[in-house]
């Protein structure tokens, strides 16, 4: 019954998103933007590909980043703040079991958007004549591991605070995430000792997220290695679990007032 | 017992000084099996808080809460209830048909063969099988609080808790809600509603749970608290050849009065409550209260 229960919230979850206007209003400005970011690419006098994929893949980057933060919050949002999710609750499922079909479905939703940037991006690539290469496909997979991951983020902060907060605070672990690979750098450095410790901390507290950003690789025309690919899946898994099962923990204790 | 709640109490916090703010004050009540009790009490009483508390919806602070005999977080318990809240707000984006296909899953499993038989009997039962593939959003508040009550009855539960399941509604959305209630109880569901539309419980309950200031106040048979709170009698005696009726407003004034009509060797023909509406007795007990 559990896993028929999941099922059932995750399906009734992508209907639900996947048929709500806003989201087509908010993906129709992301397309927009991806657009944008390629013409800003073609302003290089060389290196069109270079400076237009590294600019189109940042686009994706931050327009599906932004998507999942949205969503995530959002389903906080709607199902608490509206109330539906008072006779979801009723029912026999668990509070642990109904975030994990919200989880799922939103996941699902996340990896039709994700089909529909890469299809934009592709006829983008070919609208501008510029080749289409496998090794560019790749770096997508980091994007969906790192939503799949920030999606628990939003999760957890939205269990705890306003769909404002939650949505700030996420974007700010966002950042941090992106940028403690450059402070383990600097630490590594250091000569003070209380750099030194409060700086590993920092590293520690926050998942590298710059391990999932493979558009270097597509970039230079080469693979994600498996190493790499591997370090990726293992991060993604490993904090997803631990912020689910945070949120969970929030969850159950939860006055759903 | 379908329903037990004893010794119910739920603090909240105040979000500043995360004061304790109680709301429900050692709530107890029961709810006899295949009844329809109506859970009565003015705005911010704690019907809802009761309710959701009842549901797991807010965790309890302390007390036992026991359905069909079973604590009321088992999970397997949930099989057998059906809720509609207060003011529903369901998906807006699912049609009449999904929408009831996705709560009968959650409660039946997902091959349920009866299912789709099921979901065309309740839409026709709530009058509402036009909409069947339309979309939530598209419904107005009366067909919303029809279809609430449409999936709180698609698994045929034995415990239906239903908040304020008739306000907002037009007479005739009310007449109909009503009949949905006692098709209800007919099936052999035992409902449990709260509402301050008394005229409504009057029609539709024999049971009664009252409550204020996070207090129950009275528990038991509508008839029993309606004429606990009649204060009226009168009192129909005969004066030389005459029949005199006389209204008293207390028990205590009826015995003085009738000890000193037999010391005058008048005939005492009949006493009579008079009886006050559900209305009448609800503010009498409201005023008790406040005094």
């Amino acid at each position: 019954m559990s896993l028929v229960a999941i099922r059932v919230v995750a399906k009734n979850t992508y209907l639900e998103v996947i048929r709500d206007r806003v989201l087509y209003v908010l993906v129709m400005f992301a397309v927009v933007f991806l657009g944008l970011c390629f013409a800003i690419g073609q302003l290089s006098y060389d290196e069109i590909f270079r400076l237009s994929m590294s600019m189109g893949l940042a686009g994706i980057h931050i327009c599906f980043i932004g998507l999942t933060i949205f969503l995530g919050s959002a389903f906080f949002y709607r199902e608490i703040e509206s109330k539906t999710i008072y006779t979801i609750v009723v029912r026999p499922i668990s509070r642990s079991q109904y975030l994990l079909g919200k989880y799922l479905g939103l996941l699902a939703v996340l990896s039709v958007l994700l089909l529909g940037f890469i299809l934009a991006f592709t006829l983008i690539q070919l609208l501008m004549g510029l080749p289409i290469l496998a090794t560019t496909y790749s770096s997508f997979l980091g994007v969906f591991l790192e939503s799949a991951l920030l999606l628990t983020v939003t999760f957890f902060f939205s269990s705890i605070s306003k769909p404002f907060i939650a949505i700030t605070t996420t974007v700010c672990f966002f950042l941090i995430g992106h940028w403690v690979s450059s402070l383990d750098a600097l630490v590594a450095k250091s000569d003070s000792a209380v750099f030194y410790v409060a700086g590993n901390v920092i590293v520690r507290a926050f998942p590298q997220l710059e391990a999932l950003n493979w558009r270097p690789f597509a970039i230079a025309k080469v693979h994600v290695g498996l190493e790499d690919l591997s370090f990726g899946i293992y991060l993604t898994l490993a904090w997803s679990l631990l912020f689910f099962i945070l949120s969970v923990m929030i969850f159950r204790r939860k006055d759903l007032v | 017992m379908v329903l037990e709640v004893n010794n119910l109490n739920k603090n909240f916090r105040h979000p500043w000084n995360l004061q304790k703010i109680p709301v429900l004050k050692d709530v107890s009540f029961s709810v006899p099996e295949k009844s329809v009790v109506g859970f009565l009490g003015s705005n911010g009483a704690g019907k809802t808080t009761t309710i959701k508390c009842i549901l797991g919806i807010l965790h309890k602070t302390s007390g036992d809460i026991k359905i069909l005999g079973k604590d009321h977080a088992d999970i397997s318990v949930r099989k057998h209830i059906g809720y509609l809240p207060e003011r529903p707000y369901f998906y807006n984006y699912l049609t009449a048909h999904e929408f009831l296909k996705f709560y009968g899953q959650l409660s039946l499993g997902i091959d349920s063969k009866n299912l789709e038989n099921k979901i065309d009997e309740l839409l026709g039962l709530v009058g509402l099988t036009h909409a069947k593939n339309s979309m939530l959003k598209s419904f107005s508040k009366g067909m919303l609080q029809r279809i609430g009550i449409a999936q709180a009855l698609i698994h045929n539960p034995k415990l239906l808790i239903l908040d304020e399941p008739l306000s907002g509604l037009d007479p005739d959305g009310r007449s109909q809600m009503a009949a949905v209630i006692n098709n209800a109880r007919d099936q052999g569901a035992t409902i449990f509603f709260s509402s301050h539309l008394l005229d409504d419980v009057d029609r539709l309950c024999k049971d009664l749970v009252v409550i204020k200031d996070g207090q129950v106040r009275f528990c038991g048979p509508k008839e029993k608290f309606v004429s606990r709170q009649g204060r009226t009698y009168q009192l129909f005696y005969s004066d030389q050849g005459k029949e005199i009726i006389e209204s008293v407003e207390s028990l205590e004034l009826l015995q003085s009065k009738i000890d000193s009509l037999r010391k005058q060797n008048k005939l005492i023909s009949r006493v009579e409550t008079e009886r006050i509406s559900l209305e009448e007795a609800f503010r009498e007990l409201n005023r008790e209260v406040s005094l």
